[in-house]
């Protein structure tokens, strides 16, 4: 019925403007008018945009939080109104754009299912039809009789997921809502979203690159609002990442005297054999990692100052994305106002609740031999594999100490030097996992 | 489909007001006879006034359904005026994350109220009908007498949750033009009492005509002129569109500004 080239989405020139601190008059005035408001009298989240889509293509958007993607999304679906350039849509969109938006929290999963069909156009009829489909995409369970205020976000997201995918929708527009479901829920999506291919265009949001990679032959990434980058999706993911892998990558020129860890790691040091595998797969452990911050909560006597906290590669790069399993450096550079007799420098991580996961010293490192030179700078340095973390936000609380850790004197504690946040991941149990170094399973016949 | 959209929303609404409670749809009948029996005790018996024009035997009863008629009308608007402001504000899902046709908003906020209106007057004709006056064959223009009023209450709705989108303020003046809406109306006394000076006044309420004939159809048994119906179902009819291309302007920007 339609030929293979014929477009579905066609974004052509596209900027928004959104309004700052005008007056509802002003606002008005320019609705009635149909004017948009002008650049400099807002905030620019996005312009001079281009890109189009063919029927049945599938595309990726990329880029970091505030690039514009979301604005972008719902321009497309409709919901904002571009302040220049055109949006043409050829086909019936569904998206799911948040969690459980258009979904009243006091009426049933039931009830919803069939509000949020009609919304979409369909019948009671088609609805009663398609049902038993629905439920059983959804598998909620019994749950589908109460009210979706009592729903965990697991639910609410199976539900509005499975709504969606029996709409018949031409165009589907999928925000990262998906990162809420469980692996299971996820693994369900990605095969019906890679069947929807192939009768359908698909746009697909997400900071995942991994499964950008894997779903989509084309990506567009958003940076400040601009389109950085735009075609085949590995390139595009790939240029991604490494732009990401090199932010804050500037090369200081510091004094340092260098503690050296005890047991440094070398190409001998065991590697979980998964690693390999779950790197590729979406049950990948992507950890983002938030710039030091030196204004961050802190104490101590003051006499050496903690400058910089940092997460490094194995090689010494600066990280914003880290993989858990892989192997890190964490550094800490402190900067000395005068000579610490026995200084210690050491770090906690910690997760959202404050509970410390895991965290050292250099005390047992540098105890038996005396730290040798000097300088204005120190620097410690911790080699180590970081642990696979469940989904959730993490900071790393760095300190400097004199003395021993039965006795110091704390000369400066910053609560959350660096902060983590982590997405996907494969962690069964327990508040973090290990890279294993081997995984057995054996079949033993013993007589009785 | 935008027909079932409608439906499936209104009822929505209607259930959703009373959801939780234990009496349930119910308080649309329990509410409005509260009110009546306050507002007849307080005028018979306190104020001992009397209704115009109403037989003695007749009584309390007849002052009831004088004052009940105009009630339930005043009521519909009394509603839109007081939801109307806030009413995409208040649904800024629909706006922001959902594809919906916005300018059912609106319409689903009558249709409600109207649902409220229908059990009234159903409420009205049975308690007329049984120990009033009786049923009279004039109570079959009834929909004449409210498409007026309905179309009235749906431009209002538009052009009110429009601005009020913008203006936030918008929705405490129009709680307080409910509140005056029941004086200036010819709800608590009838057309005929209000000094000749002030009729022309009246005249331009767009509740006057409307309760004058649902009383004079369903307690007289007269039935309303039919020119009056006609210029009054024009008038709002235009309002209405008018007030619906406003919306439709305007809804655009409801997103840039929630």
């Amino acid at each position: 019925m339609y030929s293979e080239t014929m477009k579905a989405i066609e974004v052509r020139h596209v900027a928004k403007v959104f309004p700052r601190g005008q007056h509802p008059w002003r606002m008005l005035w320019h609705a009635l008018r149909r004017q948009p408001i002008a650049a400099a009298e807002g905030y620019a989240a996005l312009s001079d945009i281009s890109f189009s889509l063919r029927r049945g293509q599938t595309v990726g958007i990329i880029g970091r939080n505030g690039a514009g993607k979301s604005t972008l999304l719902q321009m497309i679906c409709g919901t904002l109104q571009p302040s220049a350039g055109e949006i043409v849509v050829h086909g019936k969109v569904a998206a799911l754009l948040e969690l459980g938006a258009g979904f009243n929290l006091e009426f049933t999963g039931r009830e919803n299912v069939y509000l949020n069909a009609s919304l979409y156009g369909l019948s009671r009829k088609q609805v009663d039809d398609r049902l038993a489909d629905i439920l059983a995409f959804a598998e909620i369970g019994d749950f589908v009789d109460q009210p979706v205020k009592t729903y965990s976000s697991g639910m609410f997201v199976r539900l509005a997921f499975a709504v969606l995918a029996h709409v018949d929708a031409d165009i589907l527009i999928i925000d990262e809502a998906l990162a809420v479901g469980d692996a299971y829920f996820n693994q369900k999506c990605m095969r019906f979203l890679h069947a929807f291919r192939e009768r359908g265009t698909l746009l697909f949001v997400s900071h995942d690159t991994s499964s950008v990679m894997a779903l989509c032959e084309h990506a567009v990434w958003l940076q400040n609002g601009r389109v950085r980058e735009q075609g085949d999706a590995k390139t595009v993911c790939e240029s991604y990442l490494a732009d990401l892998f090199g932010t804050h990558n500037k090369v200081m020129d510091v004094e340092t005297a260098t503690v050296t860890d005890a047991d440094p790691t070398d190409e001998k040091t065991p590697v979980d054999q998964r690693h390999q595998w779950l790197s590729h797969s979406n049950l990948r452990n992507d950890l983002e990692v938030f710039a030091f911050d030196p204004k961050g909560r802190r104490f101590g006597e003051g006499a050496a100052q903690i400058e910089h906290v940092a997460l490094l590669s194995e090689v010494g790069q600066p990280l914003a994305w880290v993989v858990g399993g892989e192997r890190v450096r964490l550094t800490i550079r402190v900067r000395l106002a005068q000579p610490l007799a026995n200084p210690i420098v050491g770090f906690y991580m910690k997760d959202r609740l404050g509970q410390t996961l895991f965290g050292d010293n250099t005390w047992l490192s540098s105890c038996h031999q005396p730290l040798r030179g000097d300088g204005n700078v120190l620097e410690a340095r911790f080699h180590f594999r970081m642990p696979y973390l469940p989904a959730g936000d993490y900071s790393f609380a760095a300190a400097v100490g004199d003395g021993n850790p039965a006795e110091h004197v704390h000369h400066d504690w910053v609560h959350d030097a660096l902060m983590l946040r982590a997405q996907g991941g494969p962690v069964s149990g327990g508040l973090i996992g290990l890279p294993m170094q081997a995984v057995e399973l054996e079949y033993y016949r013993v007589s009785a | 489909m935008r027909l079932e959209l409608l439906y499936n929303l209104t009822m929505r609404a209607v259930q959703a007001r009373y959801r939780g409670s234990w009496l349930g749809l119910g308080w649309s009948l329990l509410g409005p006879m509260l009110m009546l029996v306050l507002y007849t005790v307080v005028f018979t018996e306190v104020m001992r006034a009397k209704w115009p024009g109403l037989a003695d035997e007749q009584g309390k009863l007849g002052f009831a359904v004088m004052v009940y008629s105009g009630m339930v009308l005043h009521a519909l608007i009394a509603e839109v005026l007081a939801s109307s402001p806030m009413l995409i504000v208040g649904q800024s899902n629909y706006v922001k994350k959902v594809i919906f046709p916005l300018d059912l908003l609106p319409v689903v906020a009558v249709g409600a109220a109207a649902v409220n209106l229908l059990v009234g007057v159903g409420l009205l004709l049975l308690l007329n009908g049984t120990i009033g006056t009786g049923l009279h064959a004039a109570a079959l223009a009834l929909p004449v007498i409210l498409l007026p009023l309905l179309l009235f209450a749906l431009g209002l709705a538009w052009l009110l949750a429009a601005l009020g989108t913008f203006f936030r303020d918008l929705v405490q003046l129009t709680n307080f033009a409910a509140t005056a809406l029941l004086f200036v109306s010819p709800v608590l006394y009838p057309k005929s009492m209000v000094p000749h000076l002030m009729q022309p006044l009246l005249k331009v309420n767009p509740l006057t005509w409307p309760i004058e004939s649902l009383r004079a159809a369903l307690v007289n048994g007269i039935w309303p002129d039919w020119f009056g119906a006609l210029l009054h179902i024009i008038v709002f009819a235009v309002f209405a569109r008018i007030a619906l291309g406003i919306y439709r302007r305007v809804q655009g920007s409801f997103a840039d500004v929630l």
